[in-house]
Formats: structure tokens, C-alpha cells, sequence
């Protein structure tokens, strides 16, 4: 067996984890990490067969709670209520009840009425550029704009989005911030409380009178199915929140990075639109909004020949795959036109990005909208990662000239 | 859309599917996960209803639902 103490928090890894993967791919596709306590999963191969595995499990926050003191637990226990209803961290059969419960939010009607939300919002924002000739790409940009579109799309009113970003950021935080620290616990609790009272008024008001947003959606999917509770449909909503907040940020800013570091790239867009669905896959596949996602293996197992354990973490490195030669060509290259293009950054199997859809569309409607307003975009500043196993997150500010 | 008449199949786009099995979460008898980790559609006689439920379902919008005529 093949053991690391590679550290994932190491600066030259979050500047550019790219070269680490590659050796990795190629000398040790499967091994231990000392340090981060589990196996790696590197190669295409493995990481899409892991990911199709019913053995490798989602449920990464039981064990945790379960190792916690026992005040411990009765203090967070709505912490884990929610985590434990969300689709991300649970298992059949559980998953596929909630899991069909929430695709309702993405269904054809859902996303037809979402085009008009997002094309709104990204106006209102493109318009504040106007008089501008530097932008914070992030905080001016790819951090409102999630939120807004989904407070919109649950059918919050837009003067609350505030209250939004700090309920994401502070789970964000909690989800991505490492474990053992109490204080983020605290403050999390502290959101979830706020956040499930805030979304109980929502859910109140939709009893009496329905209105065409997800979550009179998914109460008219509840009134049809006994099994689903006012609780799976609030939790849900924070679900949808918190998933789709700064992973399409990410989306946004690491294309457009992407594209303003490849001139010849950025030049074929502008000539020709119609290249923007494939970009747009590539920008996932390139520099993605993640780097990786965790699993638990509940039964012994072989990958590639290395012994997991039943109990054992699984870290399966998407990022790596979305590079390995075996399955695309000149992966070092952002190729705007690449196609077929079938990275993993979305996860593959049962726990594939439910906002996908929502994802696409945004980064769309904002490549659209930045590369026809805005033709003399270039970097004014650094890029600089946030230190995060787990996602590729640009700091603000992240300075863009525009005139 | 609602067919009553005429026979019809499903088809799935093969590129697209991500083995999500929400298809098979809503008609396990029709649907299958083959070994590839993608959707196959196992019978011959299709149930029209749960069909059109699968199509609305499929986070990668990968189901279509066609008359035998190709409408």
C-alpha cells in the first residue's frame, strides 16, 4: 500500500493543484493519505466507477455527529435534522424519496421560468458595470448573483437576499471549513434556527395561497405524497441555498479567469457564440467549482487493487479525473469547442448535481450578457484561492477592467 | 403532452445520461442501470404516464418519449 501525508491545505496545492494530480494520476492512482485519513482515488476509470458504486456512501455526516459528546449532540441536534435530510449526504432509500421530492424544483416548467429570473438579475447587475472601469468580478458579480436568483426562485422577496448570503456563508463555512471547530457549529446552529423560522413564514403563507415558485412546488408534490414532511420541504429549500451558492459563483469566476488567461479561446467566443454550451462544459471540466467529493465505504472492497476497508474514507478526486489523458485529449488544454466533454464535476450516478440545469443557465445568461457588453474585459489583479480542500474558490476582490 | 393513442417507445440519449436513476425511481419495472452505469429502457410495452413522469424527472433532460410514426 502506498501511503502520503500530503497536505491539502499546502499553498502551492491551492494555487494550482494541477501538476499534483497529474503525478498522482500516474504514479499512485489509488493510496493512502496519512494525513487526511483515507484513500485517494485519482484516475477517470475509478473516480466514475466510485461514483456508480452502491458500496461507497454519501453519509459522511453520521459518523461525524456520532462521535460527538452526547450535549453535544442535543445541542446541534437540528444541525444534523437538517444535514441528514439533505440529498448530498444521504443514502437510498432515504435519498431517492427526497431526491424525487426536490427534482421538482428543476423540472422543464421550473427551469423555463428560471431564464427569465436569471436574465433579470444579470441586467440589473451588468448595468452597475456601466460606470465602472474596474470591477470586483466576485462581490460585483458571481457572489449576488446565485443567491438572488434562487432567494427569487423559492419566492423569498429580493430585500431579504441579504439574509441569505449570511445563512449560506456560514454553512458554507461549516460544510468547508474543516471539522472540530465548535465555534462554527455554534454559528451554524444559530443560522439554520434563523433560517428554518424565515422559510416556516414562507411556508405558511403558500398554504393559503399557492404561487408559481419551488416551494409551492414542492407543497403541491407533498399534498400528494404522505411520506413527505413540512420539514423535508423547508430543508430542501436551505439545500438548494446553500449547493448552489458558492459552487456557481465558482462556475462564473473560474471561466471567465480561464477564458481571459487563453486570448485565443476568449477571441473564438466572441466571434462566434455558439460555442458557449461547450465552453461552459469546459470551464467545468477545466477549472471546475470543486476539486473532489467524499464518500464511506460500507463494505471491504478492491479499487485498482488497493484493500478499502468497510469504514474507510474515500476522497475521489474529480479535478484529477477531468485531466486524465486516458480519457481526453490534450487534457492541459481549455479547448472552448471540446466535444464530447464528459467530465465529472457534476458527480455522476444518483447524487448528480440537481442544479446542473440552474448552473448552466447562469453561467450562460453571464458569458452572454459580459462578452457582448463588455468587450474590453481583462484581469486587473491577482487570482488568488481561498484555502479549501474540497473546491477551487477564487478571493475577492477579484479586480477585472472593463473600459 | 398526452398521448392516447398510437403505440409508442422511449428513447434515451446515451451521451447524456448520467445514471441519476430517477427513471428507475419512478418506474423500476421498465427501467434499468446497466453495467455501464446508464439507463436502459427494458420493456417492450411502455407505461405512458410514469414514462412522461421519468421524462420531466431526468436531471439531464435525456428521455424522450416518441410515437412509433417519429412524431
Amino acid at each position: 500500500m502506498i501511503r502520503v501525508s500530503d497536505d491539502y491545505l499546502d499553498p502551492g496545492f491551492i494555487a494550482d493543484p494541477y501538476p499534483y494530480f497529474k503525478k498522482i494520476r500516474n504514479e499512485m492512482p489509488v493510496h493512502w493519505n496519512e494525513r487526511w485519513r483515507g484513500w485517494i482515488v485519482t484516475r477517470y476509470d475509478d473516480v466514475y466507477a466510485a461514483l456508480h458504486n452502491d458500496r461507497l456512501m454519501a453519509d459522511t455526516v453520521t459518523p461525524y455527529f456520532q462521535a460527538m459528546k452526547p450535549q453535544d449532540q442535543e445541542k446541534y441536534a437540528l444541525i444534523y435534522d437538517v444535514l441528514n435530510n439533505w440529498t448530498v449526504f444521504i443514502d437510498p432509500p432515504k435519498h431517492t424519496r427526497l431526491r424525487r421530492l426536490m427534482q421538482r424544483a428543476f423540472t422543464p416548467r421550473a427551469i423555463s421560468k428560471m431564464r427569465e429570473v436569471v436574465e433579470a438579475i444579470v441586467t440589473k447587475q451588468l448595468d452597475k458595470w456601466e460606470s465602472k472601469k474596474q470591477i470586483d468580478v466576485i462581490d460585483d458579480f458571481a457572489y449576488p448573483l446565485p443567491a438572488s436568483v434562487i432567494a427569487t426562485m423559492i419566492g423569498a422577496p429580493l430585500e431579504d437576499v441579504h439574509l441569505f448570503h449570511v445563512w449560506a456563508d456560514t454553512l458554507t463555512n461549516l460544510l468547508h471549513g474543516g471539522v472540530g471547530a465548535s465555534d462554527r457549529l455554534t454559528r451554524a446552529q444559530t443560522a439554520v434556527e434563523e433560517f428554518n423560522v424565515y422559510l416556516s413564514g414562507l411556508y405558511a403563507q403558500r398554504l393559503t395561497n399557492p404561487r408559481a415558485d419551488i416551494m409551492s412546488w414542492l407543497m403541491e408534490a407533498q399534498a400528494s405524497d404522505p411520506s413527505i414532511r413540512k420539514e423535508d420541504v423547508i430543508y430542501s429549500c436551505m439545500l438548494l441555498l446553500v449547493a448552489g451558492h458558492e459552487t456557481t459563483q465558482n462556475l462564473i469566476a473560474n471561466t471567465l479567469v480561464a477564458l481571459l488567461m487563453s486570448p485565443d479561446q476568449l477571441a473564438l467566443l466572441r466571434q462566434d457564440e455558439r460555442h458557449i454550451p461547450t465552453a461552459i462544459e469546459e470551464g467545468l471540466r477545466y477549472n471546475g467549482p470543486a476539486k473532489g467529493t467524499m464518500r464511506v465505504a460500507a463494505s471491504d472492497m478492491e479499487i485498482r487493487g488497493a484493500s478499502i476497508k468497510n469504514g474507510d474514507r474515500v476522497l475521489l478526486w474529480m479535478a484529477a479525473a477531468n485531466r486524465d489523458p486516458e480519457k481526453f485529449a490534450s487534457p492541459d488544454t481549455f479547448d472552448v469547442t471540446r466535444s464530447p466533454n464528459p467530465h465529472l464535476t457534476f458527480s455522476h450516478g444518483i447524487h448528480f448535481c440537481m442544479g446542473a440545469p440552474l448552473a448552466r443557465l447562469e453561467l450562460e445568461v453571464a458569458l452572454t450578457h459580459i462578452l457582448r457588453r463588455f468587450p474590453k474585459l481583462e484581469l486587473a489583479g491577482p487570482v488568488v484561492y481561498r484555502p479549501r480542500v474540497l473546491t477551487r474558490t477564487m478571493e475577492a476582490p477579484l479586480l477585472m477592467a472593463v473600459a | 403532452m398526452s398521448p392516447t393513442k398510437g403505440k409508442f417507445r422511449v428513447v434515451i440519449d446515451r451521451d447524456l445520461c448520467v445514471g441519476s436513476g430517477l427513471c428507475v425511481a419512478t418506474d423500476s419495472q421498465r427501467f434499468v442501470i446497466g453495467p455501464d452505469g446508464k439507463a436502459e429502457y427494458s420493456s417492450e410495452t411502455v407505461d405512458i404516464a410514469l414514462a412522461e413522469e421519468a421524462v420531466e424527472l431526468c436531471p439531464q433532460s435525456a428521455i424522450r418519449l416518441e410515437s412509433e410514426d417519429g412524431t
